[in-house]
């Protein structure tokens, strides 16, 4: 078993791997499309590096038993064969050593024993890490029909809406509000510039729900990876002044009718410890499905 | 009764009355059609219903690990072969038998559609040994019925060979739009009534070989410009010009049960009263071609990866409301990750809603009827074709002799002034154009001639430089014999208007550009691209034999 960058020749059976665990890994098939076709990303944006069994094949096609993207900003996501984990030495080598075109890992996101395992593989310190769970909602499964009745409230003044490019700068509070409070871990370096550039892009590409109260925005919802067959939600958040009246489930509500209506499922990863989070996710239908991990190598 | 006559009995009761007992109930049992269809629709799952109406395309020419899923866990009702599946025809036989092996398996033991685009002439999506045809447009120039019906009938048996139990045509568009360039000579006539005699007994030949045929592309591609495969075409006609007109057809085709028909992703909104594609319109599937015209049988959409149908929204939501608008079966060429999203849709649709879930029942059963009819019995197609005769039996040598005599039946003069050609009194000669066979066929008549051959694409210009090489080279010669294949060669064969030299017109595919060329003196067409057709043109021009053909298209005046 050895690694081997990806090419076009072993696309489909990168795609056939990642099907099954497709649940776990939208930000990385988000990456494999262009078009609508499945495609390897650019050669410049990130590199994908595949681990083929050779005793395994069937029907003429080999199996694989990893595969791991690295991005040019160092973001690496691993995907690995849940009983076989490929051989991680040549990690090391493949995404960390200076002179390579990417920049050195600083961020490693997947299921937890994939990340743990990366850590070890890198050698390197990691001083920040968090915890999450991984939540699914099929769209077959039945119990809560996304036209349901059930979460859709009746506030004065409340309009939901797709927001727009033209309605990001509207928006852009909430979502700095919401990287300082949840994702970030050094918000000294923040960079609000490019963090207004990349949602305004968001806004173009995914579907980002709004919400406004008399006009002003209060809470937002949206997707942030939209994979082959699952749309990977994120950066949902309520205006503190507005929290435990159920907006945030009547934007799911629609978020969730607009990901469906792509014929795709929704999964997303929250906090272990947000107990609000886990609470509305379960109502809403969602069940966990494994424990996940983002860790930041020094 | 002894004891071994007893259990003689005994497994005899359990053979035969346990299934029904247990109503296992399969595509095989000896019911009536309609029954049968209808029982086994009223018992299918959703998954088993949303597996049925979709028909998809695979890649490459073994069965890919993705398209065993589709058929073993979806049981999807059928699968597309396209060009890139034709490479070697033993081995789709086998990949088509190899898959229909795993359709039986499933609950009810249904056998999957396998279709394709073989109209004939210039669409010819088998490849391989398959025979080269003259064309639609070449019947619609003999406009002997009876050649239809052979046509039909020699292309549905090659089919028939490879496990083909399906296909898309006739294409019975009627050819109105002078430059319904996309449509051309897949069309049979300009003439409603015509295409609609022609199209019943080629449908009928197709039948006969046991194939299943599907009339497209609904309600008519044959009055616009443009293409369905990159853009929306919309066609501004009110509804009686229609009737008359694009609908003649299938008003014919319906009445003779006719089993499928295809939607086309053109828009009428002087019908529909919207800007939709005819193939997501309720108003046209369900209220024009159900309610309207009586149509009992399927209704397949054209791919739905083209751009006509997904203008106004993306696939999965527009395959949805395919199904919704009236159509059977959703057809989605080669896309896995779309494929499952359609499938999501459909099925979490069909949950939420019973009035959803019963279109898709009735879809469901239609398509079940149409297998009935046509997939069971000792003349229908076989599921599990043999590498080995289809080894031997193509091309079909009777099919063969047909073809060839159909191409020199179908020569029509367009224009005569001064033939024939004859080779040794025509001074130096040039031939020019953009296919091979031109000049190889072109060699044995006029061995003394030079060639100016250009290149097909692109199809709507040409190249300055090559109107500038021959233009310079023209003067040099007596006579040119010029092939005359499409737009591009249309503007070609325009700057030689000025020359000196006598210009004979060979035209393939339709004729139409000569329309436009009334200077053009001399010129015979032709409507396939195969050698059967290329060596009838020249025949013709060199006074072999005296074409009986008349060119099957006349557009009113504007």
């Amino acid at each position: 078993v050895k690694a081997a960058k990806a090419s076009a020749e072993t696309v489909p059976s990168l795609s056939r791997f990642i099907a099954p665990r497709e649940y776990r890994a939208a930000s990385f098939s988000s990456r494999l499309q262009s078009e609508g076709r499945i495609k390897l990303p650019d050669r410049k944006t990130a590199a994908v590096w595949i681990w083929t069994d050779e005793k395994e094949q069937s029907a003429g096609y080999s199996k694989l038993c990893g595969a791991i993207m690295h991005t040019h900003s160092g973001l690496l996501l691993p995907l690995f064969h849940e009983d076989r984990f490929p051989p991680l030495s040549d990690i090391r080598k493949l995404c960390d050593s200076p002179g390579k075109q990417h920049s050195l890992v600083y961020c490693i996101l997947g299921r937890k024993e994939e990340v743990l395992a990366c850590e070890a593989a890198l050698q390197r310190p990691v001083p920040a890490s968090r915890s999450f769970y991984l939540m699914t909602r099929e769209c077959d499964e039945e119990g809560l029909s996304p036209s349901s009745k059930r979460f859709l409230i009746e506030l004065p003044g409340l309009v939901i809406r797709r927001i727009q490019a033209d309605a990001a700068e509207l928006f852009f509070p909430l979502e700095k509000a919401y990287q300082l409070e949840e994702v970030l871990t050094a918000p000294h370096r923040y960079n609000e510039k490019a963090s207004f550039h990349h949602f305004r892009n968001q806004c173009r590409s995914q579907l980002i729900y709004g919400a406004w109260i008399n006009g002003r925005p209060v809470a937002k919802a949206g997707s942030n990876a939209l994979g082959f067959q699952y749309a990977q939600v994120g950066g949902v958040f309520t205006h503190p002044d507005y929290r435990g009246k159920g907006i945030a489930g009547m934007l799911m509500n629609h978020l969730m009718k607009a990901i469906y209506g792509r014929g795709m499922n929704c999964t997303l990863f929250v906090r272990d410890n947000n107990q609000a989070a886990l609470a509305l996710y379960r109502s809403l239908g969602f069940r966990i499905r494994c424990p996940y991990r983002i860790a930041y190598p020094s | 009764m002894t004891p071994k006559g007893l259990s003689l009995f005994l497994s005899l009761y359990l053979c035969f009355s346990f299934p029904c007992f247990l109503s296992a109930l399969s595509f095989y049992d000896d019911l009536p059609p309609e029954m049968l269809a209808e029982k086994i629709a009223r018992q299918m799952s959703h998954d088993e219903l949303a597996g049925q109406i979709l028909m998809l395309g695979y890649s490459g020419t073994e069965p890919s690990p993705e398209i065993v899923e589709w058929v073993r866990r979806y049981g999807i009702g059928g699968i597309k072969i396209f060009g890139w599946n034709t490479v070697d025809l033993s081995r789709m036989g086998n990949t088509i038998a190899t898959l229909q092996r795993y359709s039986l398996e499933s609950r009810f033991s249904i056998p999957l559609l396998v279709a394709t685009d073989q109209e004939g002439g210039w669409v010819r999506h088998v490849r391989g040994e398959t025979s080269i045809t003259p064309g639609n447009l070449a019947l619609g120039a003999s406009n002997v019925p009876f050649d239809a019906w052979q046509t039909g009938y020699h292309i549905g048996r090659e089919l028939s060979l490879l496990g083909i139990n399906m296909n898309f045509a006739p294409t019975v568009d009627v050819y109105t739009h002078p430059r319904a360039d996309v449509i051309g000579p897949r069309a049979f006539s300009s003439d409603p009534v015509r295409t609609a005699q022609l199209a019943v007994a080629y449908y009928r030949g197709m039948q006969k070989a046991g194939v299943i045929s599907t009339a497209k592309h609904f309600p008519g591609h044959g009055a616009t410009s443009e293409d369905s495969h990159g853009t929306l075409p919309f066609i501004h006609a009110d509804f009686d010009t229609v009737w008359n007109r694009e609908l003649v057809p299938y008003r014919f085709l319906i009445r003779e049960d006719i089993p499928a028909i295809m939607s086309g992703h053109i828009a009428y909104p002087t019908l529909t009263d919207s800007d939709e594609p005819a193939s997501l319109s309720r108003t046209i599937l369900t209220d024009i071609l159900r309610e309207q015209l009586g149509y009992k049988g399927m209704i397949i959409t054209d791919d739905m990866q083209m751009s006509g149908a997904r203008i106004s929204s993306n696939i999965v939501a527009s395959s949805l409301q395919a199904l919704l608008a009236g159509n059977d079966m959703i057809m989605v060429s080669r896309d896995v990750a779309t494929h499952h999203r359609i499938r999501n849709l459909i099925l979490m649709t069909m949950k939420d809603s019973r009035e959803v879930e019963e279109i898709a029942r009735k879809a469901v059963e239609r398509i079940l009827y149409t297998k009935l009819r046509y997939l069971k019995g000792e003349d229908s197609v076989p599921l599990f074709p043999d590498p080995e005769e289809i080894r031997r039996g193509l091309p079909d040598p009777e099919g063969r002799k047909f073809f060839l005599s159909h191409a020199f039946r179908s020569v029509s003069f367009v224009r005569n002034s001064s033939f024939p050609v004859i080779p040794e009194e025509s001074g130096k000669v040039l031939l020019a154009g953009q296919l091979g066979l031109f000049f190889s066929v072109g060699r044995a008549y006029f061995p003394e001639a030079d060639h100016f051959s250009f290149n097909y694409s692109p199809f709507s210009y040409s190249e300055p430089a090559t109107i500038r090489n021959l233009v310079r080279q023209a003067d040099r010669y007596d006579t040119i014999i010029f092939c005359l294949a499409n737009p591009n060669s249309a503007e070609v064969l325009e700057a030689l208007k000025e020359s000196e030299a006598d210009i004979y017109v060979l035209s393939v595919l339709t004729p139409v550009y000569l329309l436009e060329m009334p200077w053009v003196k001399n010129a015979v067409a032709v409507y396939g691209t195969g050698r059967d057709s290329i060596e009838a043109g020249f025949s013709a021009l060199t006074g072999a034999f005296i074409p009986s053909g008349t060119v099957p298209i006349h557009f009113d005046p504007p």
